[in-house]
Protein backbone atom coordinates (compact mmCIF):
# COMPACT_ATOMS: atom_id res chain seq x y z
CA UNK A 1 0.00 0.00 0.00
CA UNK A 2 1.24 3.45 -0.90
CA UNK A 3 1.11 5.75 2.13
CA UNK A 4 1.58 9.51 2.03
CA UNK A 5 0.37 12.63 3.79
CA UNK A 6 -2.01 15.27 2.43
CA UNK A 7 -3.21 18.48 4.04
CA UNK A 8 -6.75 19.79 3.97
CA UNK A 9 -7.55 21.24 0.54
CA UNK A 10 -4.82 19.26 -1.20
CA UNK A 11 -5.51 16.54 -3.73
CA UNK A 12 -3.91 13.71 -5.62
CA UNK A 13 -4.55 11.94 -8.87
CA UNK A 14 -5.13 8.23 -9.57
CA UNK A 15 -4.24 7.60 -13.19
CA UNK A 16 -5.06 10.33 -15.68
CA UNK A 17 -8.73 10.90 -14.98
CA UNK A 18 -9.41 10.50 -11.26
CA UNK A 19 -8.67 13.18 -8.70
CA UNK A 20 -9.19 12.80 -4.97
CA UNK A 21 -9.31 15.92 -2.79
CA UNK A 22 -9.22 16.11 0.99
CA UNK A 23 -12.02 18.58 1.78
CA UNK A 24 -12.18 18.51 5.53
CA UNK A 25 -11.08 16.58 8.56
CA UNK A 26 -12.82 16.05 11.87
CA UNK A 27 -12.59 13.91 14.92
CA UNK A 28 -11.96 10.44 13.54
CA UNK A 29 -13.01 11.12 9.95
CA UNK A 30 -11.94 12.82 6.74
CA UNK A 31 -14.24 14.24 4.10
CA UNK A 32 -13.06 13.51 0.57
CA UNK A 33 -14.19 14.67 -2.85
CA UNK A 34 -13.69 12.55 -5.94
CA UNK A 35 -13.65 13.84 -9.50
CA UNK A 36 -13.98 10.97 -11.94
CA UNK A 37 -15.51 10.17 -15.34
CA UNK A 38 -19.17 9.07 -15.27
CA UNK A 39 -18.36 5.48 -16.16
CA UNK A 40 -16.10 5.04 -13.12
CA UNK A 41 -18.16 3.65 -10.26
CA UNK A 42 -17.13 4.79 -6.79
CA UNK A 43 -18.27 2.46 -4.05
CA UNK A 44 -18.01 2.50 -0.33
CA UNK A 45 -16.20 -0.67 0.64
CA UNK A 46 -18.20 -1.05 3.86
CA UNK A 47 -21.25 -1.77 1.68
CA UNK A 48 -19.38 -4.67 0.13
CA UNK A 49 -18.40 -5.94 3.58
CA UNK A 50 -21.99 -5.63 4.84
CA UNK A 51 -23.34 -7.54 1.84
CA UNK A 52 -20.84 -10.34 2.45
CA UNK A 53 -21.76 -10.41 6.14
CA UNK A 54 -25.50 -10.54 5.31
CA UNK A 55 -25.25 -13.66 3.13
CA UNK A 56 -27.21 -16.58 4.62
CA UNK A 57 -26.02 -19.58 2.57
CA UNK A 58 -28.13 -22.07 4.56
CA UNK A 59 -31.43 -20.19 4.47
CA UNK A 60 -33.18 -23.31 3.13
CA UNK A 61 -31.84 -25.48 5.95
CA UNK A 62 -33.48 -25.79 9.37
CA UNK A 63 -31.02 -23.48 11.19
CA UNK A 64 -31.15 -20.74 8.55
CA UNK A 65 -34.93 -20.92 8.28
CA UNK A 66 -35.33 -20.68 12.05
CA UNK A 67 -33.20 -17.53 12.21
CA UNK A 68 -35.08 -15.81 9.39
CA UNK A 69 -38.51 -16.83 10.69
CA UNK A 70 -37.64 -15.53 14.16
CA UNK A 71 -36.64 -12.18 12.69
CA UNK A 72 -39.75 -12.07 10.47
CA UNK A 73 -42.01 -12.53 13.53
CA UNK A 74 -40.71 -9.23 14.95
CA UNK A 75 -42.29 -7.35 12.06
CA UNK A 76 -45.67 -8.94 12.78
CA UNK A 77 -45.74 -7.76 16.38
CA UNK A 78 -45.59 -4.11 15.43
CA UNK B 1 -23.10 -25.75 -10.71
CA UNK B 2 -26.47 -26.47 -12.39
CA UNK B 3 -29.26 -23.91 -11.98
CA UNK B 4 -31.33 -24.43 -8.86
CA UNK B 5 -34.39 -26.50 -9.64
CA UNK B 6 -36.83 -24.58 -7.52
CA UNK B 7 -35.95 -21.16 -8.92
CA UNK B 8 -38.22 -20.38 -11.84
CA UNK B 9 -36.46 -19.19 -14.96
CA UNK B 10 -38.98 -16.41 -15.43
CA UNK B 11 -38.45 -13.39 -13.28
CA UNK B 12 -34.65 -13.53 -13.34
CA UNK B 13 -33.41 -10.17 -12.18
CA UNK B 14 -30.20 -8.74 -13.60
CA UNK B 15 -27.84 -6.50 -11.65
CA UNK B 16 -25.77 -5.12 -14.56
CA UNK B 17 -23.16 -3.81 -12.10
CA UNK B 18 -23.36 -6.86 -9.84
CA UNK B 19 -24.07 -6.80 -6.12
CA UNK B 20 -21.01 -5.21 -4.48
CA UNK B 21 -18.86 -7.62 -2.51
CA UNK B 22 -20.63 -10.73 -3.76
CA UNK B 23 -20.25 -12.89 -6.84
CA UNK B 24 -19.45 -11.52 -10.28
CA UNK B 25 -22.64 -13.25 -11.42
CA UNK B 26 -25.37 -10.71 -12.17
CA UNK B 27 -28.45 -12.96 -12.27
CA UNK B 28 -30.73 -13.41 -9.27
CA UNK B 29 -34.29 -14.33 -8.37
CA UNK B 30 -36.43 -13.14 -5.48
CA UNK B 31 -37.79 -15.89 -3.23
CA UNK B 32 -40.79 -15.23 -1.00
CA UNK B 33 -40.95 -18.05 1.56
CA UNK B 34 -44.45 -17.93 3.08
CA UNK B 35 -43.42 -18.28 6.72
CA UNK B 36 -40.74 -15.58 6.40
CA UNK B 37 -43.06 -12.78 5.32
CA UNK B 38 -42.21 -9.84 5.08
CA UNK B 39 -38.62 -11.05 4.58
CA UNK B 40 -37.58 -11.96 1.04
CA UNK B 41 -34.46 -13.75 -0.14
CA UNK B 42 -32.36 -12.64 -3.09
CA UNK B 43 -30.94 -15.85 -4.52
CA UNK B 44 -28.15 -16.00 -7.07
CA UNK B 45 -29.06 -18.24 -9.99
CA UNK B 46 -25.60 -19.72 -10.52
CA UNK B 47 -24.41 -20.18 -6.94
CA UNK B 48 -26.86 -21.43 -4.32
CA UNK B 49 -24.58 -20.24 -1.52
CA UNK B 50 -25.04 -16.61 -2.53
CA UNK B 51 -28.32 -15.52 -0.97
CA UNK B 52 -29.21 -12.30 0.83
CA UNK B 53 -32.22 -11.77 3.11
CA UNK B 54 -34.07 -8.55 2.32
CA UNK B 55 -36.80 -6.42 3.86
CA UNK B 56 -38.91 -3.83 2.02
CA UNK B 57 -37.61 -0.46 3.26
CA UNK B 58 -41.15 0.76 3.88
CA UNK B 59 -41.67 -2.03 6.41
CA UNK B 60 -38.87 -0.37 8.41
CA UNK B 61 -39.29 3.34 7.61
CA UNK B 62 -42.78 4.14 6.40
CA UNK B 63 -41.83 7.35 4.60
CA UNK B 64 -38.44 6.22 3.25
CA UNK B 65 -37.46 8.52 0.42
CA UNK B 66 -35.43 7.00 -2.41
CA UNK B 67 -33.20 9.25 -4.48
CA UNK B 68 -31.90 8.13 -7.87
CA UNK B 69 -29.29 9.75 -10.09
CA UNK B 70 -29.55 9.87 -13.86
CA UNK B 71 -27.00 7.05 -13.99
CA UNK B 72 -29.11 4.94 -11.57
CA UNK B 73 -32.22 5.44 -13.73
CA UNK B 74 -30.21 4.44 -16.79
CA UNK B 75 -28.99 1.18 -15.19
CA UNK B 76 -32.56 0.38 -14.06
CA UNK B 77 -33.92 1.03 -17.55
CA UNK B 78 -36.23 3.71 -16.19
CA UNK B 79 -37.26 6.08 -18.96
CA UNK B 80 -36.99 9.78 -18.23
CA UNK B 81 -40.67 10.37 -17.48
CA UNK B 82 -41.30 7.04 -15.74
CA UNK B 83 -42.61 7.00 -12.19
CA UNK B 84 -40.23 5.95 -9.44
CA UNK B 85 -43.14 4.61 -7.37
CA UNK B 86 -43.25 1.36 -9.35
CA UNK B 87 -39.76 0.40 -8.19
CA UNK B 88 -39.13 -2.19 -5.49
CA UNK B 89 -36.86 -0.86 -2.77
CA UNK B 90 -35.40 -3.52 -0.50
CA UNK B 91 -32.90 -3.25 2.34
CA UNK B 92 -30.27 -5.92 2.96
CA UNK B 93 -30.90 -7.61 6.32
CA UNK B 94 -28.00 -8.46 8.58
CA UNK B 95 -29.04 -11.21 10.99
CA UNK B 96 -28.19 -10.81 14.67
CA UNK B 97 -24.66 -11.98 15.36
CA UNK B 98 -22.22 -12.21 18.21
CA UNK B 99 -21.31 -8.57 17.86
CA UNK B 100 -24.65 -6.84 17.28
CA UNK B 101 -28.42 -7.07 17.01
CA UNK B 102 -30.27 -7.56 13.73
CA UNK B 103 -29.93 -4.60 11.40
CA UNK B 104 -30.70 -3.53 7.89
CA UNK B 105 -28.84 -1.36 5.41
CA UNK B 106 -30.98 1.70 4.72
CA UNK B 107 -28.05 3.62 3.21
CA UNK B 108 -27.78 1.40 0.14
CA UNK B 109 -31.06 -0.37 -0.72
CA UNK B 110 -31.44 -2.76 -3.62
CA UNK B 111 -33.70 -1.15 -6.18
CA UNK B 112 -35.50 -3.36 -8.69
CA UNK B 113 -37.45 -2.18 -11.71
CA UNK B 114 -40.21 -4.83 -12.17
CA UNK B 115 -40.88 -3.57 -15.69
CA UNK B 116 -37.35 -4.32 -16.95
CA UNK B 117 -36.15 -6.77 -14.23
CA UNK B 118 -33.04 -4.63 -13.92
CA UNK B 119 -31.66 -3.84 -10.49
CA UNK B 120 -28.93 -1.90 -8.71
CA UNK B 121 -27.75 -1.32 -5.17
CA UNK B 122 -28.12 2.44 -4.87
CA UNK B 123 -26.16 4.35 -2.21
CA UNK B 124 -28.20 7.26 -0.83
CA UNK B 125 -25.29 9.69 -0.71
CA UNK B 126 -27.38 12.76 -0.02
CA UNK B 127 -29.51 11.25 2.76
CA UNK B 128 -28.73 10.38 6.35
CA UNK B 129 -29.99 6.81 6.28
CA UNK B 130 -27.56 4.54 8.16
CA UNK B 131 -25.88 1.51 6.62
CA UNK B 132 -26.57 -0.34 9.87
CA UNK B 133 -30.08 0.51 11.08
CA UNK B 134 -30.62 -1.56 14.23
CA UNK B 135 -33.80 -3.59 14.39
CA UNK B 136 -33.35 -4.10 18.13
CA UNK B 137 -33.70 -7.41 19.92
CA UNK B 138 -30.86 -9.61 21.10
Amino acid sequence: MLVFRRNKGESFRVGEEIEVRILDTGKGYVKVGVIAPNDVSIRRTEIEALNREAVVPDWRGPAGRARLEALARRFHKE
Amino acid sequence: MPPLEDIPEEGVITFPEGVPGLTSSTRFVIMRPEDMDPILVLQNVEDENVSLPLIPVHAVIRDYSLKLSGRDREVLGLSSGAEQSRLLCLAVLILPGARRPAACNLFAPLVINPATLLAKQVAQLSSDYPSLHSLGGE
